[in-house]
């Protein structure tokens, strides 16, 4: 039992931490992004080096190493995107109302060299890790590929809400791709297909026979919950201030929001 | 946060570490704790000391890949089928040949090679691999896992997939 509790502490801690980790490295002033992309860029070219021999590897460990290295490598695409070292040919706001097609192109264009990118690499990993005793790596990669599509062409159709603070200043266009929406014909789907693909690999861990396979199946069925949940929270009608609403009535509010700016 | 502790940070300038900073630490430290304690834990389960008591029933069994997901399970001493796994049926039994057959990889051993099914006087019943000495307890997965192995065991070849 032990196994599957840490398994699952480490995903949503690695997750977190990860994605805090950019954040916090996107939000540096921009003099030291090359700095810090150089640096990023070089661990990730170990990594990748590693994945072949880190798949030939079997056991509780092994599984855990595979897994940070597919954190490492999405997380670097997510940061070459987000510093706009890795974007696409062209980053321009589209007009309000802007029709559905429009959206899509102008979405695609401004991130298209970041997505080859993660094609890239899922690519070779599915080519480096087939038939590989661990494939951890693989899985928790195409799991984070899987999730990011589903949520980028969510947003594009619309959504209730998303983390809109996350965007840096220079990618503020972006959320001109974005309408706001009640509700969008692919958001069901996405939440169906994730949650049954979380339930599959929840039975597929609970009956894996070693320790390996065990905490890797624990691992993606963790980070698949925690994008489906992610993509439940686009849609919820409530944003990250209505959570705190309810405890600073009207005029401490007013001090907080004077504060913060 | 609450605004209670905006205002009061706001009156004494102090320098504190931000909240967001703060965050990222604790998850860092707890994702590390959790790294280390996981990679701490031994799979034990396929390194049961050798039974002493005696070998009750033992039947030699080899899984034949057919393509498609099937797999042809049969008696390695005279080839007979003893059952059929369609694709997805059966996973405990895959997942448990799996993970002996990657022990066989790593050693660069024969990996078509049969195994042996061993029931002992004392219960202990076991899927051992001769070629790398791994084990695995099948008693230690459940009556419902481990009785598939053991109608394999005790079963008679199937006649309709013979030959």
């Amino acid at each position: 039992m032990n196994d599957f509790g840490l398994s699952i502490v480490v995903a949503m801690t690695g997750w977190w931490f990860f994605t805090g980790l950019i954040l916090w490295l996107v939000h540096w002033p921009r003099s030291r992004h090359l700095g810090v992309f150089a640096v990023t860029s070089l661990l990730s070219l170990v990594t990748f080096a590693s994945v072949p021999s880190v798949g030939a590897w079997t056991g509780g460990m092994a599984s855990v190493t595979a897994f940070c290295q597919a954190l490492i490598l999405w997380g670097w695409l997510e940061m070459a995107y987000l510093m706009g070292f890795m974007t696409g040919p062209e980053g321009r706001p589209c007009e309000l109302n802007a029709g559905l097609l429009i959206r899509a192109k102008s979405g695609l264009k401004a991130c298209l060299y970041n997505e080859l990118g993660t094609v890239g690499i899922g690519v070779s990993l599915i080519t480096l890790l087939w038939g590989a005793a661990n494939p951890t790596a693989v899985w928790a990669f195409c799991a984070l590929w899987f999730m990011r599509w589903s949520a980028k062409l969510n947003l594009v159709l619309g959504v209730r809400n998303y983390n809109r603070s996350w965007l840096p200043e220079h990618l503020a266009y972006v959320d001109s791709y974005i309408p706001r929406r009640r509700m969008n014909p692919l958001f069901p789907v996405s939440v169906l297909v994730g949650t049954t693909l979380a339930w599959w690999l929840g039975v597929l861990a609970a009956g894996a026979p070693d320790l390996g396979s065990r905490v890797s199946l624990t691992l993606v069925c963790t980070l698949v919950t925690l994008g489906t949940l992610e993509h439940v929270f686009l849609m919820l009608p409530l944003n990250e201030a209505a959570l705190w609403r309810w405890a600073s009535p009207g005029p401490n509010k007013k001090v907080a929001i004077s504060l913060e700016k | 946060m609450s605004s209670q502790s905006l205002s009061s940070s706001a009156m004494r300038p102090v320098r504190r570490v931000s909240d967001r900073l703060m965050g990222l630490i604790m998850s860092g430290l707890l994702f590390v704790v959790a790294v280390v304690s996981l990679a701490r834990i031994n799979d034990h389960v396929a390194e049961a000391p050798k039974p002493l008591a005696p070998i009750q029933i033992q039947r030699a069994v080899s899984f034949v890949d057919e393509g498609g997901g099937r797999i042809r399970i049969e008696d390695a001493s005279n080839g007979r089928s003893l059952r059929i796994l369609s694709a997805g049926e059966g996973s405990f039994i895959r997942g448990a040949v799996r993970s002996l057959v990657r022990t066989r990889q790593l050693a660069s051993v024969e990996v078509a090679a049969s195994f042996e099914l061993i029931l002992y006087a004392d219960g202990r019943f076991q899927l051992y691999d001769p070629l790398t000495g791994e084990a695995l307890e099948l008693a230690a997965f459940g009556p419902s896992n481990s009785g598939e192995f053991r109608a394999l065991l005790t079963g008679t070849p199937s006649v309709q997939h013979s030959g």
